[in-house]
């Protein structure tokens, strides 16, 4: 089949940034059992947010970093203003809450920018040779940004204070108030870090994409195929999921047709859920 | 975690169920409307408008809203159609074809209109055809594409009330593909997204370039949707094709070649395509797709007094940052100077007599001198060779006035 090592760049590169931009959804999901639809169009609002860093002249990697800030503020909006008087109310509210507000975000981003789309360049445009194969740089960088990003929130949930609050409301959140821990604070953390992280994604998928206003919802979709079929037990349930979608994805797409490439994805998706409903990667 | 678990089983099976159902097209009948719609409102002559304004043909969507715009009032500036007021009714089909069928009815049976044009793509073109051949309402679609003029059940027949205003593939392609050949080299790849439109075109140049000594070394397709064309362009270099043919219109070709450029896909060969080049989608595209070739009926830069007195008033009216494209020009401003011109000839907004008036109708729109051919409705047209330089398309040279030869390839009916 001659299964080139482009090939395998194409299958590792594909993940890793599906797992980046479906990690802020499963924080929120993990930590708060809060289905948030308006994931996508925060990935959306971080692409938009670095067009205008970038176009007011600002170096594009910092653009970057203010677009997460941006999209987190904005997450902070929703959470005080909506979301938070949800969470006892149970899971299709925050999802219909949600959904509503991403409908709020892409009609605005619309409003303000016309639905034909942005265009920010690559802030690296050289390709690299790796093994024979000239390969671009850029994609190298976002892998390589997509790891240290997962191996970051790793390390800060299992080994900072933060993230051990984070833990323990996760596992139980009566008894996580009950020890006096501020578990409303702990929520809203989540939710701003879930859309940081959405935010920072859609900023560094932008060069690589189309930029419109309604790109959240190819997003949203794969992200939530990434937590229900990998699971939501644990971040390596987030690259796991990753590689079941975007990995199998992109691997069948080096031989097949992209459309049947897909189909066999969302094939073995339901067999997966069929044998594992918790998500392949869970615990159970 | 009960309910948790319940909810996030039910959103599971219908993402994915939703899926596959996304995939079976829309072929519905519609419902059979009798209403003749040839009463005239007050003084008012309606053309109902269906503008993709979400969706991935949006930046069409959003060109066929503000021509419609810009013709109501230059029209009605200069007197309206045979002296009454033109009032164009804009409805949003979310480049969907089952929503385009609910909006052409609406248009049709709840805002009464007379006239019907605009649709993004083929499938949602597909979908109002019949809607409108059976509700007697004479449809202009806007946007080129494979024919789709024949009659519902007879393919060697025109269906009375469908024209379109955009060249067939045949037509763009013809005289374009030998052109490109001789100047770059006879290795040509396809790529286009996983509808009936890009098959068509790809299945009709590939014919193009097979019978004048070309060789087709690669031909695939992508869900529109598609977020990550890197296998398919590792296929591309491998092949190292001399010209690489795209269609992917809409926010498709946006990805694939921002992705393409990152690969050198552009040093490496010659780039064209249809409908991925599109004016429409020129902000998001922008400089990268400097040096492409393309061909079309269209660019702003045509030299004739109509196109002047358009180019001015669309940018005076709505400022435009970006090259002026054909959906709004010839797809919709044109086709509404069309109606406006048949109207007037045949002395009636009666749809029987209008499209009558129509066929064989001579006119001198902003993309030149257009014929509405009377065999089968399409608009005989020039095509025009491009060069996308200097934030322009800049004319290379005028192809000539093209012809579809009867209704090969019709789509309607299958």
């Amino acid at each position: 089949m001659g299964f080139g090592i482009e090939n395998v760049l194409n299958i590792i590169t594909a993940i890793g940034v599906l797992a980046v931009v479906t990690v802020g959804l499963y924080i929120i999901l993990g930590l708060m059992q809060v289905i948030n639809m308006a994931h996508g169009d925060m990935v959306m609002l971080g692409a938009y947010s670095v067009v205008t860093f970038t176009k007011m002249g600002i170096n594009y990697w910092l653009a970057a970093l203010f677009s997460a800030f941006f999209v987190a503020l904005v997450g902070a909006i929703v959470e005080l203003c909506v979301v938070q008087f949800l969470y006892k109310t149970g899971n299709l509210s925050t999802m219909l809450a949600t959904w509503g507000i991403g409908i709020v975000l892409q009609q605005t981003i619309k409003l303000i920018f016309g639905p034909q789309g942005e265009f920010v360049d690559v802030p690296v445009t050289s390709m690299i040779n790796i093994m024979g194969i000239e390969y671009p740089a850029y994609r190298l960088i976002l892998f390589l940004l997509c790891v240290v990003i997962l191996v970051g929130i790793f390390f800060i949930l299992k080994k900072t204070k933060a993230g051990l609050l984070v833990r323990t409301t996760m596992d139980n959140r009566i008894m996580a108030q009950a020890m006096g821990i501020n578990t409303k604070n702990v929520y809203l953390f989540g939710f701003i870090s879930g859309s940081a992280l959405a935010g920072l994604a859609g900023a560094l998928i932008a060069p690589i994409t189309n930029i419109s206003p309604l790109m959240g919802l190819d997003y949203v979709t794969k992200s939530f195929l990434v937590v229900i079929s990998g699971g939501v037990d644990s971040m390596l349930s987030t690259i796991g999921g990753s590689f079941i979608i975007a990995g199998f994805q992109t691997f069948f797409n080096g031989f097949m047709g992209a459309t049947n490439s897909w189909m066999t994805v969302l094939v073995i998706v339901i067999i997966a859920l069929w044998v594992r409903p918790r998500g392949v990667f869970s615990k159970k | 975690m009960k309910k948790y678990r319940a909810a996030l089983k039910v959103l599971s099976l219908s993402l994915v169920l939703s899926m596959f159902l996304a995939g079976c097209g829309a072929g519905k009948t519609p419902a059979l409307s009798s209403q003749v719609n040839s009463s005239i409102s007050g003084e008012t002559v309606k053309i109902g408008v269906l503008a993709p304004t979400t969706g991935f043909m949006s930046t069409h969507g959003e060109a066929i809203k503000l021509g419609a715009q810009l013709a109501e009032e230059l029209i009605n500036k200069d007197g309206g159609i045979g002296g009454k007021k033109v009032q164009v009714v804009i409805e949003d089909d979310k480049s969907d074809p089952a929503v385009a069928t609910e909006k052409a009815k609406q248009l049709i049976n709840k805002d009464k209109v007379n006239f019907l044009i605009g649709t993004g793509s083929s499938a949602e073109t597909l979908a109002v055809v019949p809607v409108a051949e059976q509700s007697k309402i004479p449809f202009i679609y806007s946007l080129d594409g494979e024919c789709k003029t024949c009659a519902l059940d007879d393919k060697s027949k025109k269906s009375k009330y469908i024209f379109a205003s955009g060249p067939t593939p045949q037509m763009l392609l013809n005289n374009f593909l030998p052109s490109m050949m001789e100047k770059f080299g006879k290795k040509v790849y396809f790529v286009g997204s996983d509808y009936v439109f890009p098959h068509f075109m790809n299945d009709i140049a590939a014919k193009i370039v097979k019978n004048n000594g070309g060789q087709v070394v690669g031909s695939e397709f992508a869900p529109s949707e598609t977020t990550d064309y890197s296998a398919i362009i590792n296929r591309i270099n491998k092949e190292k094709p001399d010209v690489l043919f795209l269609t992917l219109p809409g926010t498709a070709g946006t990805t694939f070649v921002k992705q393409a450029r990152q690969f050198g896909i552009f040093d490496k060969m010659a780039v064209t395509g249809s409908a991925t080049f599109d004016t429409e989608a020129y902000s998001a595209i922008g400089k990268i797709s400097d040096g492409v070739y393309v061909v079309n009926r269209y660019t702003d830069l045509l030299d004739n007094p109509v196109n002047k007195t358009f180019v001015d008033a669309y940018k005076a009216k709505f400022k435009p940052e970006n090259p002026i494209g054909p959906t709004a020009s010839s797809g919709t401003y044109g086709v509404m100077l069309a109606i406006k011109a048949a109207v007037e000839k045949s002395g009636s907004i009666e749809a029987d007599k209008v499209v009558i008036a129509m066929e064989g109708l001579k006119l001198n729109l902003p993309q030149g001198e257009v014929e509405i051919d009377a065999g089968n409705h399409i608009f005989n047209q020039h095509i025009y060779l491009m060069q996308i330089k200097n934030n322009d398309y800049q004319m290379v040279k005028d192809l000539g006035i093209a012809k579809h030869p009867d209704f090969e390839d019709c789509s309607v009916g299958k």
